[in-house]
């Protein structure tokens, strides 16, 4: 007993630290600054949309590829961003890691952040 | 892929990127952007510039870098787009890059550290300034973006 588990300890560290498991298992979406960013890693899937506005972006993504790491950019092209729309799409998201690229406007960001605080995700562009 | 870039030190190139600009080559792997066969650039002092006005190979700082216009995509096998440690913006027609339902601004990065702009909503040859200012603000967001996910090192 104490010896498979050790095996399934093992397998998972070697899923996450795998150079392959990274390269294939990551995935973008949300507005042009994430359209931007995706094309920039080719070898992470993506679903994007310039425009893309948050209460939109809870009807587009409601079925989501599992990947390890989900980036999501999402605020800049909205003029009014909405908490629950960023709650709502976060509880769609089971990735194992999340990723939220900030918003440049201060207000939006804290808005942003917030949601990723909650769920203890990472952010850049702060 | 490694991102450096500052809001000065930019090598403007105009006039064939083929030909003239291949001079440039030196220059061009100690600066960060460089701008090709350019229409017009704000200077540090705001104005904006008509490339044609400046002498071939000038170099000059301008705190407003990236603007560009070509309506020819870039050619591959051009020397300056080798160096790691520069990016070079192309702002081509959308009629050369892109579906003709597209209508906003695009700016995209690719696997080489490219960046292609597509202006398709100003008349051909007139572009204005206050787009190109705010597809510089959105590149730069993304670019920020992409160097902290770099640096991170959690994409493979």
């Amino acid at each position: 007993m104490k010896h498979s588990r050790l095996l399934l300890a093992v397998a998972l560290i070697c899923t996450w630290f795998s150079p392959v498991a990274h390269s294939t298992s990551c995935y973008l979406i949300g507005d042009s600054v994430a359209a931007n960013v995706a094309s920039a890693f080719p070898q992470c899937g993506n679903d994007t949309q310039p425009g893309l506005t948050t209460a939109d972006a809870v009807t587009r993504y409601a079925s989501l590829p599992s990947v390890q790491l989900t980036i999501i950019a999402l605020g800049r092209d909205d003029s009014n961003p909405s908490y629950a729309s960023l709650m709502k799409l976060r509880k769609q998201i089971h990735s194992p890691h999340v990723m939220w690229i900030l918003p440049p406007e201060q207000d939006k960001k804290l808005l942003v952040e917030s949601v990723a605080i909650l769920f203890k995700d990472k952010i850049t562009n702060k | 892929m490694e991102f450096q870039i500052h809001r000065s030190n930019v090598l403007i190139g105009e006039g064939d990127p083929l030909t003239g600009d291949r001079l440039f080559a030196e220059d061009v792997a100690s600066n960060d952007i460089v701008i090709l066969d350019g229409v017009v650039v704000k200077n540090r002092y705001g104005s904006v510039t008509p490339l044609g006005t400046i002498s071939n190979s000038q170099r000059i700082h301008i705190d407003y870098p990236l603007v560009s216009i070509s309506e020819k995509p870039l050619e591959p096998e051009v020397e300056y787009i080798v160096s790691p440690e520069m990016r070079v913006i192309d702002i081509r027609h959308m009629s050369d890059v892109s579906d003709e339902t597209d209508t906003s601004p695009d700016v995209t990065i690719d696997s080489q550290g490219i960046i292609s702009v597509d202006l398709d909503n100003g008349d051909d040859g007139l572009y204005k300034t206050d787009e190109i200012e705010k597809l510089i603000d959105k590149l730069q967001w993304a670019l920020d973006a992409v160097r902290e996910l770099e640096d991170r090192n959690l994409i493979g």
